[in-house]
């Protein structure tokens, strides 16, 4: 698929090196990174091939993949995996999401 | 576990050829896709961590994942994958020219030797630095890396940043690292695939004549595996 992730050679990306890198950083910096990390190492190769992740996490709408975390990129393609293989309808998904956030589950669209 | 990573179909999907899909598939999107769609953008400003969770419990609920097997991969990709073995395996190559000629001719087998293999590991290819030649590694496309012998990327090399300009500008790139190369030193810049990963051998510091492997170890670095930085020089005695 051609669109933003397929960005080799495009300009005006600034600079590459953090401030104050002193070549190490941790491997997770959230606690939801750890965990969503894992979500995709159990889940890969049991219920979805490397390309389908790969190519879940391409179909994201450029502005998303271009503003989101890595790891939360990755939370889309899951997501939208898990669904899309009938393992999890979004109708459940957004009912579990939003009885776990209670009682502000009305940003919940459809359940406003 | 990520060893199911080994198992799956792997066809000949090329990185430029990720879209493509059998009949079947595209007519399970057409049918799914705008209910997703819908649902993932309208929770898509929820914190992140609360999709997480939600993701996590609702799996572990259906019996699709197993909570332990999840704390055991943390601890694999945190605590016992990581740098340190491509490390061992450059710090061997320097000390022993047959294992440093087995490294580039056959990295896979010269590599699980020491005992390091598994996902994202399956087919390497060695690079090796000269005075002539200077090898970086990038991934343009995602965010392929060598997991059995670097561990997860950093944050840097999954960057926009870096995936843009490495392949366009490389001898800046490696300056915003510290890297100043002569001009006189040619710079391959390799972009990873679905299938190869590449590590990066890096030249030898000058003063390490007298060094045992754990001390060259030592002097190898992740960034210099990734082609971005030199090794490290030993402290002065």
């Amino acid at each position: 698929m051609n669109s933003v992730h397929d960005c080799g050679g495009f300009d005006g990306f600034g600079r590459v090196v953090p401030a104050g890198y002193d070549g190490s950083e941790p491997v997770f910096k959230h606690e939801w990174e750890r965990r969503m990390c894992a979500l995709f190492m159990v889940t890969i190769g049991a219920h979805y091939s490397d390309d389908e992740f790969r190519q879940s996490r391409e179909r994201l709408e450029p502005v998303t993949y271009l503003t989101r975390p890595y790891y939360e990129q990755w939370w889309f393609a899951v997501a939208r995996l898990m669904m899309e293989k009938g393992l999890m309808t979004p109708e459940e998904f957004g009912r579990h999401l939003a009885a776990g956030r209670a009682p502000s589950a009305d940003i919940l669209a459809g359940d406003a | 576990m990520a060893g199911q990573h080994d198992d799956h179909d792997h066809d000949d999907h090329s990185h430029g050829d990720h879209s493509h899909e059998g009949h079947d598939h595209d007519h399970f999107h057409r049918i799914h896709s705008e209910e997703v769609d819908a649902l993932l953008m309208s929770i898509a400003d929820i914190e992140i961590s609360a999709r997480v969770k939600a993701l996590e419990e609702l799996l572990t609920q259906k019996g699709l994942v197993d909570p332990s097997a999840l704390d055991a991969v943390v601890d694999l990709y945190e605590n016992q994958i990581g740098p340190k073995n491509g490390a061992r395996v450059i710090a061997r190559a320097w000390a022993d020219p047959v294992y440093k000629a087995w490294l580039l001719a056959d990295p896979n087998a010269a590599i699980a030797d020491l005992g390091f293999a598994g996902a994202q590991g399956e087919n390497m290819v060695a690079l090796e630095n000269t005075a002539d030649v200077h090898n970086v590694v990038v991934c343009t496309l995602c965010s392929c890396y060598p997991w059995p012998v670097l561990g997860l990327p950093p944050v840097w090399y999954k960057s926009m940043p870096y995936r843009t300009r490495i392949v366009r500008d490389p001898r800046s790139v490696l300056a915003e690292f510290g890297t100043v190369l002569p001009d006189s030193t040619e710079i391959r810049v390799w972009d990873s695939n679905s299938e190869v990963r590449y590590l990066v051998v890096p030249r030898r510091p000058e003063g390490t004549e007298g060094l045992d492997e754990a001390a060259l170890a030592a002097l190898v670095s992740r960034d210099s595996m990734i082609g971005v930085t030199e090794a490290l020089s030993p402290e002065p005695a």
